[in-house]
């Protein structure tokens, strides 16, 4: 299921939540005969010698954590392997896409760092204006979104579960350059991963490279879906999430963090152990680890901006480890921002910044880096359309919307590790 | 108690925790200087003798007392233009839901959770 959030499209899997339950349950079940059968007295031995904390314990101690553990039930044994399996999942089965307003980038075939991120561009849902939207867009569901024309957009991916996450512009992915199909490419890679893939900044045309996401009026020919399909049909962006499949997260990120013997389930095992090694206020921490047509509305399509460098990285785990059965997609329309009050009654967001304008002001731009995946090669067939600026040249010998910028003031570096999850700040 | 003397008490309540709390600017006669009423009015709407003044009058009293319009006008028997103008939008879909969501723990109230409908594409 979809929900509008925080500004944002919450893709969630509530059903994989209740699969891998269930796998935790029969794990814990298929484990517990050989927990059961093992001999206490010397699980006992090896915990006291293993764990120096407990071997300074006096002897009435000692006396009672082993009628403790004499006492134990496969109950109590089963309910705490569960438990542990359940802490070790993750809190929220979703993914976060939120839509980036930024600056538009020179479209003079230089190649930039990454612009900043200046708000996320509100979104409603098109259900709640049925007498001011085209009447196709309430046929496709979704949401709607405003852009002014030439303005730039971003993704920024939010991970709460691993996601295969697809992207389209009119129907075109914006990673293969192939129409929109159902399904993730085997064949080619046409999907991102997060975690993984923080952002998407635009289409992919080359290794490291992308041209970005600009706005442009459908039906004007800039658009790479008119310039792959010859029509302007569809416009706006589509989004579609697969969650990776429960077995898989079940055998990679939980199976392994679940106790299959009694020893290091003692703690968990035992609540009065804390107090039996209670030395004054020093307790131990047993908490383990967590681990439109008729309509007069300007429909908005993604044509190719400047390039800038961004890596899209290659699948470490397979596309068989997700579940495409259990699939979420939205279908974002764009609407000109200048319609945005007849559709909606609200303010539209006030006009982008320009790059110049950033440029002035000396703020960052940024770079993301990260050496332990591989990357993809760009779409051949996004690479040899024309972006926005080589069409305003061949249509009308100039270009349009550009100020050269001078030289990019500072760029900050962000990684994984150094600020995960977080949207472009400074 | 009636609700003129609940809604003064509240309100003489709040102003005077200002005051005793080291803020200036919260005697009788100031908060009514900024509010826009005679602090005799004031004054009477605190002892509960006089009803609570009108919407816009509570909702300027809530804002220079820091507390929630909503909450003070509810005090007052009242419910925010804004609010009714939803409720006679669309009177009957409202209605409905209110009445549904009368005993509804507020836990619940707040999970209320609205899809993205997906369609034809």
């Amino acid at each position: 299921m979809i929900e509008l959030k925080n500004d944002g499209l919450e893709f969630s899997f509530p059903e994989i939540k209740e699969e891998l339950r269930v796998l935790v349950k029969k794990y814990a079940e298929s484990v517990l005969p050989s927990i059961l059968s093992e001999n206490r007295k010397k699980v006992l031995a090896s915990f006291y010698r293993n764990r120096a904390d407990f071997q300074s314990l006096i002897d009435d101690r000692r006396g009672k954590l082993k009628k403790l553990l004499k006492e134990l039930r496969a109950e109590d044994i089963e309910k705490v392997i569960l438990e542990r399996g359940m802490d070790t999942l993750p809190h929220m089965f979703s993914c976060d896409v939120q839509l980036q307003r930024t600056l538009r980038l020179p479209d003079d075939e230089k190649t930039y760092p990454l612009p900043p991120g200046l708000d996320a561009f509100p979104l409603r849902h098109v259900d709640d204006f049925e007498n001011t939207v085209p009447a196709h867009w309430l046929l496709r569901g979704g949401v709607i979104m405003p852009m002014y024309q030439a303005e730039a957009m971003w993704l920024n991916f939010v991970d709460r579960y691993p996601c295969a996450v697809k992207v389209g512009a009119g129907k075109v992915n914006a990673i293969s350059g192939e129409e929109w199909k159902s399904g993730l490419g085997s064949e080619t890679q046409d999907y991102m991963v997060v975690p993984g893939q923080p952002w998407l900044d635009g289409f992919s045309v080359a290794k490291g490279e992308i041209r970005q996401f600009v706005a442009m009026p459908l039906g004007k020919g800039y658009s790479v879906e008119e310039q792959i399909t010859g029509e302007a049909r569809w416009g706006g962006l589509q989004l579609q999430v697969y969650p990776m499949k429960a077995d898989y997260y079940f055998k990679t990120h939980v199976k392994n963090k679940i106790p299959y013997s009694l020893e290091p389930l003692l703690p968990m095992l035992l609540p009065d152990l804390k107090q039996l090694i209670c030395y004054g206020s020093d307790m131990i921490d047993f908490s383990g680890e967590r681990a439109f047509s008729e309509s007069n509305v300007d429909e908005m399509v993604l044509a190719e901006g400047g390039r800038m460098q961004q890596e899209i990285y290659e699948d470490p785990h397979g596309v068989d480890c997700w579940d495409q059965e259990t699939t979420s997609r939205c279908f974002v329309h764009l609407c000109n921002a200048l319609d945005w009050r007849a559709i909606t009654g609200a303010n539209p967001p006030q006009a982008p910044v320009t790059a110049k304008e950033y440029e002035s002001a000396g703020l960052p731009w940024f770079d993301y880096y990260r050496d332990d995946l591989a990357v993809l090669e760009g779409s051949k067939t996004l690479a040899e359309l024309k972006s926005i600026a080589g069409k305003d040249k061949e249509v009308f010998g100039s270009t349009g919307f550009d100020v050269p910028l001078g030289k990019v003031p500072e760029v900050v570096t962000c990684s994984e590790k150094k600020r995960p999850g977080v949207v472009r700040e400074w | 108690m009636g609700r003129e003397a609940s809604f003064g008490e509240f309100v003489r309540s709040c102003r005077e925790l200002k005051a005793d709390g080291g803020e200036k600017g919260f005697s009788l006669r100031k908060l009514a200087e900024r509010v826009g009423i005679e602090p005799s009015y004031l004054s009477k709407i605190e002892r509960g003798q006089q009803p609570p003044p009108g919407e816009e009058t509570i909702s300027r009293i809530a804002e220079e007392l820091g507390e929630d319009p909503d909450v003070m006008l509810a005090m007052g028997g009242k419910v925010s233009s804004d609010l009714l103008e939803v409720i006679r939008s669309r009177p009957r879909l409202f209605a409905d839901l209110i009445r549904e969501l009368k005993n509804t723990p507020d836990k619940a109230v707040l999970r209320l959770v609205r899809e993205v409908r997906d369609g034809e594409w």
